[in-house]
């Protein structure tokens, strides 16, 4: 992908020699890839003469909301705990007047601990 | 191996994985019942110790019916724990076994299938979160020991099994002072060094043979003390009440506008986990730490229960095969 957003309309032959640099991949393997992402609905391919060039469906900013719309479900659904986990549990949303009650339970607790400073001091 | 020696193996194989699967789901079902009453005590520890006993207490059916299982197979103890019945003195080799094969050919297919169903979803989870990680990371800009992701959703997580990845958004970073990202990265680093994900994954693997519904009150709670325990962990560098801030503040940020495509799952979910967490946190002070040592008596129980099964276990397994065998 980062290869199409780099240069878009660009041809499976100049991906492989991109990924070349850091990895070797088989021109065959690089056009079944690109294919997958097509039926993926993330690349668009055009014919242009005898290959087919690439441009992208959606842009980084798109992918990346999509993948967290995921980790937000995934989060919700519990399932995959083993693996994803959140500071915060997104399922775990309290309502505003519970919130605030632990804010002043917070502040309750901070103030004791302040005048047991004081007195030892 | 003889086809003989082949067919005896797998009534063997066959019965043991009857004997002990009905064994763990019968004591599962004891501690579902006693559970309630030992989470009031368990509230009153500290989390550490706490999620320790959750974990001790998942393992226990499992452990259990798996030792006295072993042990009523391994026929070291049957002279000594069994008593006397119809086979007079000889119960040696006498053990509970499937005679017809039909019914060895179901109970092994059936735990085959429900074996190969469990780890086929387990492992689709493991590459789903490979993927992510993959495409995260990719976009994503790596700072030290963390990743930043260009996006204004309000997020913090972390992704991984064994070695934790820590991804925040620019919309959770903007709304982060830097005292609340040192916690949150504490925070992730005690779950990284304690190895919650593995201790997850073993809670997860004990309570495989149960219904979700009767399994997730331990495991929402093994989540509760897990999370809790990383909190007093930050709470040690960083102070309770300063944590505690930080959870309240993070927590008004959850994304309220997302479309919950189940909220069946949604409600079943430790809706107040956070809040617990808050709570305890105030009240720090309060919990004590039991040392390692003081679960010693967790496994002589476990021995202890595991021996004294032999016997009724025997017995009862023999009614159970013969109520298997008569149904097929």
């Amino acid at each position: 992908m980062a290869s199409v957003w780099n240069k878009p309309g660009i041809e499976a032959k100049e991906v492989q020699e991109v990924l070349a640099a850091r990895q070797h991949s088989s021109l065959s393997t690089v056009q079944s890839t690109l294919e997958r992402l097509v039926r993926k609905g993330l690349l668009e391919r055009e014919k242009r003469r005898h290959a087919f060039i690439y441009t992208a469906a959606v842009s980084r900013a798109e992918l990346l909301g999509k993948l967290l719309k995921d980790v937000i479900r995934l989060l919700h659904d519990g399932s995959p705990d083993t693996i994803l986990s959140s500071f915060v549990n997104v399922a775990s949303r309290i309502d505003g007047s519970a919130l605030d009650h632990l804010e002043q339970l917070i502040q309750h607790k901070r103030r004791q601990l302040e005048e047991a400073e004081d007195d030892d001091g | 191996m003889t086809t003989v020696e082949l067919l005896k193996l797998l009534r063997e194989m066959s019965s043991f994985a009857a004997i002990w699967l009905s064994t763990w789901l019968l004591l599962f079902g004891c501690l579902y019942l006693v559970y309630p009453h030992l989470r009031k005590k368990l509230a009153a520890w500290h989390p550490a110790t706490a999620a320790n006993a959750v974990l001790g207490l998942i393992a226990l059916p499992f452990c259990t019916s798996l030792l006295a299982t072993s042990l009523l197979f391994g026929g070291l103890l049957e002279l000594n724990v069994i008593t006397l019945h119809h086979h007079s003195a000889d119960c040696e080799g006498k053990f509970p076994r499937l005679e017809s094969y039909w019914t060895v050919a179901a109970v092994l297919g059936l735990s085959a299938l429900a074996l190969t169903t469990m780890a086929g979803k387990f492992v689709r989870h493991l590459l789903a979160a490979r993927e992510l990680r993959k495409h995260l990371m990719s976009l994503g800009e790596r700072r030290r020991d963390w990743c930043l992701l260009p996006n204004d959703e309000k997020l913090v997580f972390t992704l991984g099994w064994v070695s934790n990845d820590i991804f925040i958004t620019e919309g959770m970073l903007r709304e982060c002072s830097e005292r609340d990202l040192a916690i949150i990265l504490e925070h992730e680093r005690a779950h990284a060094a304690r190895r919650d994900n593995l201790r997850i994954l073993t809670a997860r693997l004990m309570l495989l043979a149960v219904p979700t519904r009767f399994a997730r009150p331990l495991l929402d709670d093994l989540h509760l003390y897990i999370e809790a325990a990383c909190d007093f962990a930050t709470a040690a560098k960083h102070g309770a009440l300063n944590v505690a801030e930080t959870l309240l503040r993070i927590l008004r940020l959850v994304p309220e506008n997302f479309d919950f495509r189940n909220p069946a799952l949604v409600s079943a979910f430790t809706g107040s986990e956070a809040e617990s967490r808050i709570l305890l946190l105030v009240d720090a002070d309060n919990k004590t730490q039991l040392e390692p040592y003081r679960f010693w008596p967790f496994l002589l129980m476990l021995l202890f229960f595991s021996v004294a099964l032999v016997d009724p276990m025997h017995h009862a397994a023999e009614l159970l095969l013969g109520s298997i065998q008569a149904a097929f």
